[in-house]
């Protein structure tokens, strides 16, 4: 069906259910979405072409096969309380009360995750959906493009769209910080070594891209769903990408050497904010694409784009790939 | 550290001559063709990693003290 603008997001975070993201209760929103969306509703309907004696399909034979919702939160700018709110549905169910959220992606086995209420306006009419967990959520920035401030994106899924009037007078999620690339360090290691360990890179990080899809996925099973949407979000398994702009420089030239060897490393790319915020994107990485040199520049600046794989390193320290953030006091995700 | 070469495939892909002896001359050499010297340890140390080179200590001296076996 088609894609709808959006005037108002809002989201409330769903209470857990029993080893499920959600226990299927719609909850009233309670902070603001910050940036622009866009709803696809996903309600399925058939129209069969019987041989009833006529040219054409019969429209009154349609009936409805399925209902959900996606909706699609456009690139915004990236704020540290907006990781602390969204990963809960995306990687990690830690609602707090906490100041460090540690978002470990899964190694053996899945993570829970929660799940948010979605109420949104459109022109005309104002709708809601339950159990909204994000299928992909992607973070990038450039030193160059608007002064490095980092950008957000994602899409999420959930039920059937129901009409329903948004909670009103909410506001947006408080003590929001937007990050910069210019404020993060770059730090490499060798495999074996826990992230971080190495001192930061000098002038060698451009530009930072983190693109996950978080493996969640609506399943529908027999469940007595009278909306004949999904029954639970299952996790099947994620997929992170990690994309380097690096500066043609010595450094840039180790990482092309290892990855033509295929050897793996630690990167940990580090924001530090005001009052102590922090987030860490942690990466064991592998270059597992053609790499391109030179193509990029900035005024005749060169540099290379690397792309790698994030995943798990099994060398001694083993470790997988995280997120790990603190807030600037402590939180409690609703 | 001396370095012994373990495949020449993967030591290729760090631009020093594979024939070289130690951790020490493959600085130089990287240092000499216009890295800075952070630089060049940290590709050294990387090509290690890689399992190109693994680095072992330097023969012992013989020294007047010492019992031949």
């Amino acid at each position: 069906m088609s894609q709808i603008k959006l005037e108002k997001i809002q989201h409330g975070l769903e209470t857990a259910g029993s080893g499920v993201p959600s226990d299927g209760t719609l909850v009233a929103a309670t902070f603001q979405h910050m940036g622009e969306g866009s709803v696809e509703i996903l309600d399925r309907v058939v129209v069969p072409n019987y041989a009833r004696g006529v040219f054409g399909p019969i429209v009154e034979d349609a009936f409805v096969a399925e209902t959900g919702t996606r909706l699609t939160l456009d690139d915004a700018p990236c704020a540290l309380e907006d990781l602390i709110w969204h990963l809960c549905a995306a990687i990690k169910a830690l609602p707090g009360a906490a100041s460090a959220f540690a978002h470990a992606l899964p190694t053996t086995a899945a993570n829970s995750i929660r799940a948010y209420t979605w109420e949104y306006r459109t022109a005309q009419q104002e709708y809601e959906f339950g159990y909204g967990c994000f299928t992909d959520y992607a973070i990038h920035a450039d030193a160059d493009d608007e002064g490095g401030t980092f950008f957000r994106n994602g899409k999420v899924e959930g039920r059937k769209s129901v009409a329903s009037t948004v909670t009103a007078s909410l506001g947006k999620i408080p003590l929001r910080e937007v990050m910069n690339l210019r404020q993060c360090t770059w730090k490499i290691d060798a495999l074996g070594t826990a992230a971080g360990t190495a001192s930061a890179q000098g002038n060698a990080l451009k530009g930072f891209s983190w693109e996950l899809k978080t493996g969640w996925m609506p399943e529908a099973f027999a469940v007595g769903r009278s909306d004949k949407d999904f029954a639970d979000f299952m996790f099947h398994n994620f997929e992170l990408k990690t994309k380097l702009k690096v500066l043609l420089n010595a450094v840039a030239v180790t990482r092309i050497s290892n990855a033509r060897a295929a050897t793996g490393e630690i990167f940990q790319v580090a924001w530090a904010g005001s009052s102590s915020r922090a987030a860490l994107f942690n990466m064991p990485v592998i270059n597992d694409n053609l790499i391109t040199v030179g193509n990029a520049n900035k005024d005749g600046l060169r540099m290379a784009e690397l792309e790698f794989s994030v995943g798990y390193s099994e060398t001694t320290t083993a470790q997988g790939a995280a997120v790990n953030l603190t807030a600037s006091a402590s939180t409690t995700v609703t | 550290m001396n370095l012994e070469l373990l495949s020449t495939d993967k030591a290729v892909l760090y631009s020093f001559p594979t024939d070289t002896k130690t951790d020490a001359d493959a600085v130089a050499w990287l240092v000499a063709q216009g890295w800075d010297e952070r630089g060049a340890r940290e590709h050294v140390d990387a090509a290690v990693n890689a399992g190109a080179y693994r680095r072992i200590a330097p023969a012992k001296r013989k020294g007047a003290n010492d019992v031949a076996n």
